[in-house]
């Protein structure tokens, strides 16, 4: 019963893939719709395993679900711009990944408009480059999609 | 080398290609997330991507639109128009209206009276296509037509009042050089009010009309006959008296080769109505099967297969000079989004000079 009383008690445990235990409360750890089910049967010595999710993303993922304003909507949308400001592809596609295998709220949201942003008005050829995709069409499979649609290849962003 | 290394062996993928390979691992379930943010020529780009991107984004492509409320300015030439999904306003000058009645729109095409020629006219805003037809000798009339101006199958239909028990019908097509008007009989004794036809809505070969009384008559275009169907619009709860200035709106359209009715009576929340065309009768719609309904003085429209987001609802107007929006109606919660007491209530469901309008598939906005 004692152990029960110490601050610490109420934290839930979790470990990412590459070893790190962090304790967040439960009112974060809700948050994650992934791992709610687990939340109401652990206490303080269980420690959830979260096999695709990376420290660094785990730590970006805490800081959001603290961070994020209660209020405002102004005030969320300048802080999810901040929270997306400085994250490169390759962060951004981690995450992404991370919050999609968590279902964390909000953040879902929030990574695929980001992502959906950066396609927006490119040409095709900016946007392999930019994702790192295999264009895998044979020259004439390309040509026929483009020709069906040949409207929405006119007036894109400069590479 | 590294497409080869790529295709050869998966196992070697996580060690050395990580860095090269950055958005090709990204599971469906992500990319259809992104790809349903996109627009239609944006997604229809990211489909040219790569094999994988081509299936997802196929998969979550919206191929039916919600269609645009336009506004007729008070003065002058500068129309509005709102797209209810993108939150969007486009302001266009549109001279080729001047002195002009909006009568009905469909297909992306409206049909307009010149009140100084005193002919009706078709006008795509879109394209700006201007289409001119023969004159017609009716004076007081509702008029409609089946489908696009550019169509061949297109048919114009004015139906006029003439006496509580007779009215002209008049049809014509584009590129006719006059009119064919017959007049019918009423098999059924009507009343005045219930004479006035108001709606009208063209659905597999026939025109239906919809009287201030909630009388529903239809023309067969091929056969050339006019019946009054003996199937009264149920009354509303108030159990308001139906005449030419009640208070209870109603409005007509067809989805999927049903005729749809939208009551909506003062303080009461709208119902949706389906003609069972075996049953003659009507029955009130609870769901829309995933479909929405575009509410309109001159025209009503209904669409299947829009974004989630706006799918079971009714959309209505809203016009004033400090908004220029939609109100929609859920059937799933039977309530008003945004609630109903947001607006002043004489903006909601005022019809004069607003008309909803489809932009074609490729239209991507007004510069």
């Amino acid at each position: 019963m004692a152990e029960k009383a110490s601050p610490s008690s109420n934290s839930i445990s979790l470990k990412t893939v590459d070893g790190k235990i962090f304790k967040v409360s439960p009112a974060i750890a809700n948050q994650m719709l992934t791992i709610q089910p687990l939340i109401k049967d652990s206490d303080s010595s269980t420690i959830i395993s979260l096999p695709d999710v990376a420290a660094f993303h785990l730590t970006k993922i805490i800081e959001y679900l603290e961070g994020k304003p209660a209020a405002a909507p102004s005030a969320v949308d300048a802080f999810e711009a901040q929270f997306v400001k400085d994250l490169s592809p390759e962060e951004l596609k981690g995450l992404l990944i991370a919050v999609g295998y968590l279902k964390v709220n909000g953040l879902v949201d929030l990574m695929a408009n980001t992502v959906a942003k950066l396609i927006e008005n490119k040409s095709v050829e900016y946007v392999r480059k930019f994702f790192g995709v295999v264009n895998d069409f044979t020259p004439a499979e390309e040509a026929k999609c483009r020709q069906e649609h040949a409207w929405a290849f006119d007036g894109v962003d400069e590479d | 080398m590294t497409h080869n290394r790529r295709g050869a062996s998966t196992e070697v993928k996580n060690e050395n290609l990580e860095q090269q390979t950055m958005f090709d691992d990204l599971p469906s379930e992500l990319l259809e997330l992104i790809f349903s943010r996109l627009t239609l020529d944006n997604n229809i780009r990211a489909s040219v991507v790569c094999k994988r991107w081509h299936s997802v984004a196929t998969s979550v492509r919206v191929l039916s639109y919600a269609p645009w409320l336009m506004y007729r300015p008070l003065y002058g030439n500068q129309y509005e128009f709102y797209d209810p999904f993108h939150y969007k306003t486009y302001s266009i000058d549109l001279p080729e209206l001047s002195g002009s009645i909006i009568c009905y729109a469909k297909d992306g095409w409206l049909l307009l009276y010149g009140s100084e020629t005193r002919q009706l006219f078709f006008f795509n805003p879109f394209t700006r296509d201007m289409i001119k037809l023969p004159g017609c000798d009716e004076t007081t009339y509702l008029a409609a037509f089946s489908c696009a101006p550019t169509s061949s199958e297109c048919v114009l239909f004015i139906v006029s009042y003439v006496s509580p028990s007779a009215v002209n019908i008049s049809t014509c097509y584009p590129g006719a050089i006059e009119w064919t008007t017959v007049n019918y009989q009423n098999q059924l004794p009507l009343s005045m009010s219930s004479m006035i036809w108001n709606k009208v809505v063209f659905c597999n070969g026939l025109f239906y009309c919809l009287s201030f009384e909630g009388l529903l008559a239809m023309f067969d275009t091929d056969e050339r006959s006019w019946t009054v169907l003996s199937v009264p619009l149920p009354k509303c709860r108030n159990n308001c008296v139906r005449d030419l200035f009640n208070e209870e709106l109603m409005f007509m359209t067809e989805q999927e080769g049903n005729i749809i009715v939208i009551t909506q009576c003062s303080s009461e929340n709208p119902v949706v109505l389906k003609l069972d065309r075996t049953l003659m009768q009507w029955k009130v719609m609870r769901t829309l099967g995933g479909g929405t309904l575009f509410a309109g003085f001159m025209s009503s429209h209904s669409r299947i297969g829009l974004p989630r987001s706006m799918r079971n609802y009714v959309y209505f107007p809203v016009y004033g000079t400090e908004y220029k929006s939609t109100i929609s109606f859920s059937l799933d919660d039977c309530s008003f989004y945004p609630h109903k007491n947001w607006f002043p209530p004489e903006l909601i469901f005022c019809f004069n000079d607003i008309i909803w309008i489809e932009p074609p598939k490729d239209f991507s906005g007004f510069t």
